[in-house]
């Protein structure tokens, strides 16, 4: 199992776009992923899950991987927080 | 109270027939979008059932959203996409998936109700937060909410109806219609809608009897009533008196009867009154339609629509192997006759569900524009193609449609070549005698038609698209469905000069629009010079019927006269006294 902290840089927070693209970016792994944000756990590929967090600028997040390409996962993930959900798609 | 009945019975409505017909019914109002959970829990032996009916509705959403992203797309409209994008994650969201299997599994509520219950668990939640930055978000989950209980609802109600129901409806889409005659619906009846759309080519195609333009039906028929479809006389009558129903009871009979004769000219040769051989073909939309090939004795596919092949495996991506299945069911479904494949030729109104997005959708991105923009739909239906048409040699005829230059054709010529060459590499029998043309339905084609004759192995005329691009009449506008004239003299002076190309270049010109199914237009068709039609098998017998009567100097007689038509009126009295005639002869051939 991973965990990592991160903070919402982006200014809107976590709305519709970010949310679909960390549930676009998380299902393509095999590893279970789940949020973790004021003692309230959500799964992380779980779109609505993921909004009802209600994540604003700077809120913290605990991220949490388990599985067998959690690694890769991981570096994926939290580039996607870090660069503030810009596009970056392949 | 004798006097209150005669109010309440035989309200008459009028309407255009799209598909004729006579059938007598149960009226089955049929409305989208508003939503009534019933809350009730449901036996136990249909749970499984209600979840079935969830995972159905969530199929036919998505494949909705993707057209309509992939649609945004296109048109470069990326705030639309990222909507659609978080609607069709939250579709497939799998904590709500497994929310909605409890709620049927442990409280045996309906399918509608535990995606109701699901959704408002979240819409709770997210409200709670009172951020503001979400508010505006919880409409996209209430549009995904009540897609999915529209459709769940839809697929409960259509089975429901049973055999007797005649459907009412605002509009329906060309889906709509292949649940209804899945589910043995015995007519429609629309308040909107024009003639061509693909609706009712499909109704026609299913053999299913539509009336549309009826504008007061929702408003003036109720669910439940006993209702008469009249296509004959483009009425709809409910509640019909004793008197009322025992007449319609001798029609319908009368018709069956008509039926029964035309099949006596189904073995007959497809041939003039002088023995000119006329080929008529299939026009060919579904699997289930196959049988009527040799019911009716089409000598082949005239246009095999693999638009269909869409509707079961989602937007503009296509399964090859469904659509292996379906050529390879054409081909064995037609004898030893030839098989024209068209390529698909979705967009305008077909079954992309997305009208009025475009904003004028008809001379945008359709047909083979689309297949040369993406490359893949288009390798994977040639590929497809070529792989069935090594199993059935010498058959295969290859359409492209919606052509409006000639770089067009040879692209897909080179792409056809290309693929047949590596089919081979693998060890894959492959037929060289494939042939290739094009659909003649943009004007320009026509009146450049000689360019493209010389290139083509054949040309097929699209009358449907033709009409419309040439005299500028929409076809699926009822407010100027009057205007819509396919024999107008302009929409024939191209057919003639696309039968005089083909003589000249030795190219087979076929139509296939929904004119040739019509028997006066089809000995206009034949006197212009055609010699092959295509229509919906079922009407075939009556234009063998009809085109066995006369000889084709009498036929050219005739298309001279609708050549020369200066009004409307000119072409209705020549079709009006042709009728007269044409009656006549009948009779004396039953007398003989």
């Amino acid at each position: 199992m991973l965990k990592k902290k991160v903070k919402v840089q982006n200014s809107a927070g976590i709305h519709a776009r970010p949310a679909s693209l960390i549930v676009k970016e998380a299902t393509r792994f095999k590893a279970e992923f789940h949020i973790h944000m004021y003692g309230y756990r959500i799964n992380g590929k779980s779109i609505l899950g993921l909004l009802t967090l209600a994540a604003e600028q700077g809120a913290e997040l605990e991220l949490e991987w388990n599985g067998p390409d959690e690694e890769e996962a991981m570096d994926r993930i939290v580039a996607l927080f870090n660069n503030g959900f810009k596009l970056n798609e392949d | 109270m004798p006097e209150e009945q005669t109010n309440t019975s035989n309200i008459t409505l009028k309407g255009t027939t799209a598909v004729t017909g006579l059938v007598m019914g149960v009226a089955r109002v049929y409305s989208r979008g508003n939503i009534n959970i019933n809350p009730d829990p449901v036996d136990e032996a249909r749970l499984p059932e209600e979840k079935t009916k969830f995972e159905q509705a969530r199929k036919a959403v998505g494949a909705t959203m993707e057209r309509l992203s992939d649609f945004a797309h296109s048109r470069n409209d990326s705030d639309t996409r990222d909507i659609l994008n978080a609607q069709h994650g939250i579709l497939n969201d799998p904590e709500l998936e497994i929310m909605v299997h409890q709620a049927i599994d442990e409280r045996s509520v309906r399918a509608e109700k535990a995606i109701y219950d699901a959704f408002q668990h979240y819409i709770d939640l997210i409200k709670a937060s009172e951020k503001s930055f979400l508010m505006s978000r919880l409409s996209d989950l209430r549009d995904v909410r009540d897609r999915l209980i529209n459709n769940v609802q839809q697929l409960g109600m259509i089975a429901s109806f049973g055999k007797n129901a005649v459907m009412v409806a605002e509009d329906v889409s060309p889906i709509e219609v292949i649940t209804f005659a899945r589910n043995g619906v015995k007519g429609i009846v629309c308040t909107s809608g024009g003639l061509t759309s693909h609706a009712s080519i499909i109704a026609n195609a299913m053999g299913i009897p539509m009336i549309i333009d009826a504008k007061s039906a929702m408003r003036t028929l109720r669910d439940g009533d006993t209702i008469i479809l009249d296509g004959y006389g483009n009425v709809v009558i409910a509640c019909p008196d004793e008197e009322m129903t025992s007449s319609y009871t001798r029609m319908i009979k009368k018709y069956k009867e008509e039926e029964k004769r035309l099949r006596h000219v189904i073995d007959k040769p497809s041939e003039t009154a002088c023995g000119t051989r006329i080929l008529l073909q299939a026009n060919i939309d579904f699997e289930e339609e196959v049988l009527n090939i040799e019911k009716y004795r089409a000598e082949g596919i005239g246009l095999l629509r693999t638009d269909t092949l869409l509707m079961n495996s989602g937007p503009l991506t296509m399964d090859r192997k469904r659509q292996e299945e379906f050529c390879q069911t054409a081909f064995s479904g037609s004898g030893s006759s030839q098989v024209t494949i068209r390529l698909l030729d979705v967009g305008g109104d077909k079954l992309l569900n997305i009208k009025a997005k475009e904003s004028n959708p008809f001379l945008g991105w359709r047909g083979v524009r689309i297949l040369l923009d993406r490359r893949e739909l288009l390798l994977s239906q040639l590929e497809a193609i070529c792989r069935v048409a090594g199993r059935y040699p010498g058959r295969t005829r290859i359409l492209v449609p919606m052509v409006s230059n000639l770089e067009e054709f040879l692209e897909v010529k080179r792409e056809l070549a290309g693929m047949q060459k590596n089919l081979q590499k693998k060890g894959v029998p492959v037929d060289p005698n494939i042939v290739l043309g094009i659909m003649v339905e943009v004007p320009s084609v026509a009146l450049q038609i000689r360019l493209y004759a010389e290139h083509v192995d054949f040309l097929s005329i699209g009358t449907n698209d033709l009409t419309q691009y040439t005299l500028a009449v929409d076809r699926g506008n009822s407010l100027i469905a009057s205007l819509y004239q396919p024999m107008h003299p302009a929409v024939l002076t191209f057919i003639a000069m696309t039968v005089n190309a083909g003589a000249e270049f030795h190219v087979p010109v076929a139509v296939c629009g929904e004119l040739a199914s019509e028997p006066f237009a089809a000995l206009v068709l034949a006197g212009l010079g055609v010699r092959e039609l295509s229509m919906t098998p079922r009407l075939i017998p009556k234009v063998k019927q009809a085109l066995r009567l006369y000889h084709i100097p009498e036929m050219k007689k005739l298309s001279d006269a609708a050549m020369n038509c200066l009004t409307t009126d000119e072409l209705k009295r020549i079709k009006s006294d042709w009728l007269a005639g044409y009656k006549e002869k009948l009779k004396k051939q039953q007398a003989d």
